[in-house]
C-alpha cells in the first residue's frame, strides 16, 4: 500500500534547490558565469524563503514540528542507523531534519556572502558601491569555505540516501519524486493518509503566492538579458564614486568633457587614472601628445574637477584598484594603456588584434568593451570584433 | 501707391545687392556671416585688391600638403578629412571624423566659437602656425560650396 507523504511543493522545491545549486556550482569559480552564479544564488535563495514559510505553512510532513527534534532524538536515531537498524519514519528522521535546518541555514548564508562578495568586489549587485573592494574579498573567503561545507553535508546528505536506498532497502530517493512510500506495516507509526492541514491557513496562500512570484521572477531573469539591454545607459549609473564625504554617488558625466574629450579619441573614463594623471594631463594640454589642445581656462578648470572628482582614487570599480594597485609609487602616468596592471591585462592580445580595421589602437576601448564610455570594464562584457 | 512699390522694389533690390555682397555663402546663419565679414576685412587690410572668398583657393589650400618640422610627416587638411570633404575622415587614433562640407553636416560652420577653435588647432598641426583670415574664408567658402 502506498502512502502519499510529501506534498507537490516540497517535491517542487527539493528538486529546484538541488538545480540552483547545482547551477550555482558550475558557473563558480570563473567570472566568465559570474552573472549566472549570482542568478542561481538568488533563485536558492527565493527557495529557502518559500520553504521557511511551507515549514509553518505546508503539510503535515513538511512542517518543521514534524521533523525538527532535540540532539537526544538524533543521537538515538544515529546509534540505531549505525546498528543497520534504525526505526523508520513516515517524514524525514530527526539526523536529516537536522540536515533540513542546515541547509536552509547555509543556503541564506552562502547567498548573503555572494552578494557582499559581488557588490564588493565587482561593483554590482544589490549593495554595488556601498561595499568597498576589501569586505567583498574578505567576504569570499567565507564565500569559498561555505560553499567547501555546503558540498561536505550535500555528500554526507546524498550517503545517507544512498544507505537508506541499497542498505536498509527503503527507496526514498524514489519518495521524493512519486511523493509516496510504500509498505506501511513497517513504519513505526501507522498512517493511511497524508492529512492536509486542518484549517486553511493565510500563511499557506503567502507561501504559495511567493513561489508564484519566484517562478515569475526566475522565467524573467533566466538567461540574463542581452548585453545590448544593458547598455542603453542603465549601466551608465552603475559606477559609482566615493564623494570627498564619504558617501558613495553614481557619476554625472560632465558635458564640456564629452565635448573636448571625444571628437580625437573616445573621451576615457576618469576612473581609469589617479588624480595627478589627470592634473599633469590637464596641466599640458598646449603639449597633448604632440599636439596643442589647449582650452579657456574655465573650461579646462571645469573638466579637471571632473575628472578628479571620479579619479581611480574615488571609483569603486573593479578596473580602477587594480590599475592603481599596479602604478609604481610616484609614478603619474599619462597613459592608461602604459600602466602595468592595463599591459599585464592586454598581454595576450597580439598586436593584430589591435590593428584590425574594427579596432584601430590600443586608445579604442570601446572596440571590445562595450561599456567603457561609462567606466564598465566587465570580463563577461568583452568583444573582440573581427 | 506707385511710390511705396518703388520704394520696395529698391529694398528689395538692396537686400539682394547686400547678399550678394556679403563674405560669405548664403547658408550661412547670421554669426557666421558676421565672422566672415571680419574675415574679410580683416583680409582686405591685407591685400585690398581682394573682393570675395574662393572656393577654389580653398579647396587648394585643404589638399595642400607641408612637411611638419618635428613630425617629420606631409601633412594637409585632407590627412584626417580625407581629399573628399563629403566623405567622414578619421583622426589619428583612428576616430571617424563627421564629413566637413556643410551639405554633408548640417552642423558644420554654425557656431563661430566652434569654428575658431577648430582653426586655431589644427592649422597648428598642419602649418605649426595660425592660419590667416584669407585662408580661413576661403576654405568655408569651399566647404559650402560642395
Amino acid at each position: 500500500m502506498k502512502v502519499r507523504v510529501w506534498d507537490i511543493p516540497t517535491r517542487l522545491f527539493h528538486w529546484s534547490l538541488v538545480a540552483a545549486f547545482a547551477g550555482a556550482f558550475f558557473t563558480s569559480g570563473t567570472e566568465w558565469f559570474l552573472e549566472y552564479h549570482t542568478v542561481f544564488g538568488y533563485i536558492a535563495l527565493g527557495l529557502v524563503v518559500f520553504r521557511i514559510l511551507w515549514g509553518f505553512a505546508g503539510n503535515r510532513y513538511a512542517r518543521f514540528s514534524d521533523f525538527v527534534g532535540g540532539w537526544r532524538r538524533v543521537r538515538d536515531y544515529l546509534r540505531q542507523a549505525a546498528t543497520l537498524k534504525p526505526p523508520r519514519y513516515l517524514g524525514h528522521n530527526p539526523a536529516v531534519g537536522w540536515v533540513v535546518l542546515f541547509m536552509l541555514i547555509m543556503t541564506v548564508s552562502l547567498v548573503a556572502t555572494g552578494i557582499i562578495t559581488y557588490s564588493g568586489e565587482e561593483g554590482r549587485g544589490f549593495w554595488a558601491g556601498l561595499i568597498t573592494r576589501d569586505t567583498g574579498i574578505f567576504f569570499r573567503e567565507i564565500h569559498d569555505f561555505l560553499a567547501a561545507l555546503a558540498l561536505a553535508v550535500i555528500v554526507i546528505h546524498v550517503s545517507a540516501a544512498l544507505f537508506h536506498d541499497f542498505i536498509l532497502k527503503e527507496n526514498i530517493i524514489l519518495s521524493m519524486v512519486t511523493g509516496t512510500k510504500e509498505d506501511p506495516a513497517t513504519w513505526s507509526e501507522r498512517v493511511g493518509h497524508m492529512r492536509p492541514v486542518d484549517r486553511p491557513s493565510s500563511l499557506r496562500l503567502v507561501a504559495l503566492i511567493f513561489a508564484a512570484i519566484l517562478i515569475g521572477l526566475g522565467v524573467r531573469f533566466l538567461p540574463p538579458q542581452e548585453r545590448k539591454i544593458r547598455f542603453t545607459g542603465e549601466v551608465s549609473e552603475q559606477v559609482k564614486v566615493v564623494t570627498p564625504k564619504g558617501y558613495t554617488a553614481r557619476i554625472k558625466p560632465d558635458p564640456k568633457w564629452k565635448e573636448e574629450c571625444s571628437p580625437c579619441h573616445n573621451a576615457f573614463h576618469p576612473t581609469l587614472l589617479p588624480a595627478a594623471s589627470w592634473k599633469r594631463i590637464m596641466d599640458g594640454l598646449n603639449n597633448h601628445f604632440g599636439e596643442d589642445v589647449s582650452l579657456d581656462p574655465a573650461t579646462r578648470r571645469e573638466i579637471l574637477d571632473y575628472l578628479v572628482s571620479s579619479s581611480a582614487e574615488r571609483s569603486t570599480t573593479e578596473a580602477s584598484k587594480k590599475l592603481l594597485a599596479s602604478i609604481k609609487k610616484g609614478e603619474v602616468p599619462l597613459k592608461i594603456t602604459g600602466i602595468p596592471y592595463w599591459r599585464d591585462k592586454h598581454s595576450e592580445i597580439s598586436a593584430d588584434v589591435f590593428k584590425r580595421k574594427s579596432v584601430g589602437s590600443e586608445a579604442n576601448c570601446l572596440a571590445c568593451h562595450p561599456g567603457a564610455a561609462v567606466g564598465s570594464f566587465e570580463d563577461k562584457d568583452v568583444h573582440v570584433p573581427d | 501707391m506707385q511710390k511705396k512699390g518703388l520704394m520696395l522694389g529698391g529694398l528689395a533690390a538692396l537686400f539682394i545687392a547686400g547678399g550678394a555682397l556679403a563674405a560669405g555663402p548664403a547658408d550661412l546663419n547670421a554669426g557666421m556671416r558676421s565672422l566672415m565679414d571680419r574675415y574679410l576685412s580683416e583680409a582686405q587690410k591685407k591685400e585690398p585688391s581682394l573682393k570675395a572668398f574662393s572656393a577654389e583657393e580653398g579647396k587648394k589650400f585643404f589638399n595642400a600638403k607641408r612637411m611638419h618640422s618635428t613630425a617629420k610627416e606631409e601633412r594637409s587638411c585632407s590627412t584626417c578629412h580625407t581629399s573628399n570633404p563629403l566623405n567622414p575622415g578619421k583622426t589619428p587614433v583612428g576616430k571617424t571624423i563627421e564629413p566637413m562640407a556643410h551639405s554633408a553636416n548640417k552642423d558644420r560652420f554654425t557656431d563661430p566659437q566652434k569654428v575658431e577653435k577648430w582653426f586655431k588647432r589644427n592649422c597648428a598641426w598642419v602649418l605649426e602656425r595660425e592660419c590667416t583670415p584669407e585662408e580661413k574664408g576661403d576654405f568655408i567658402t569651399y566647404m559650402m560650396s560642395n
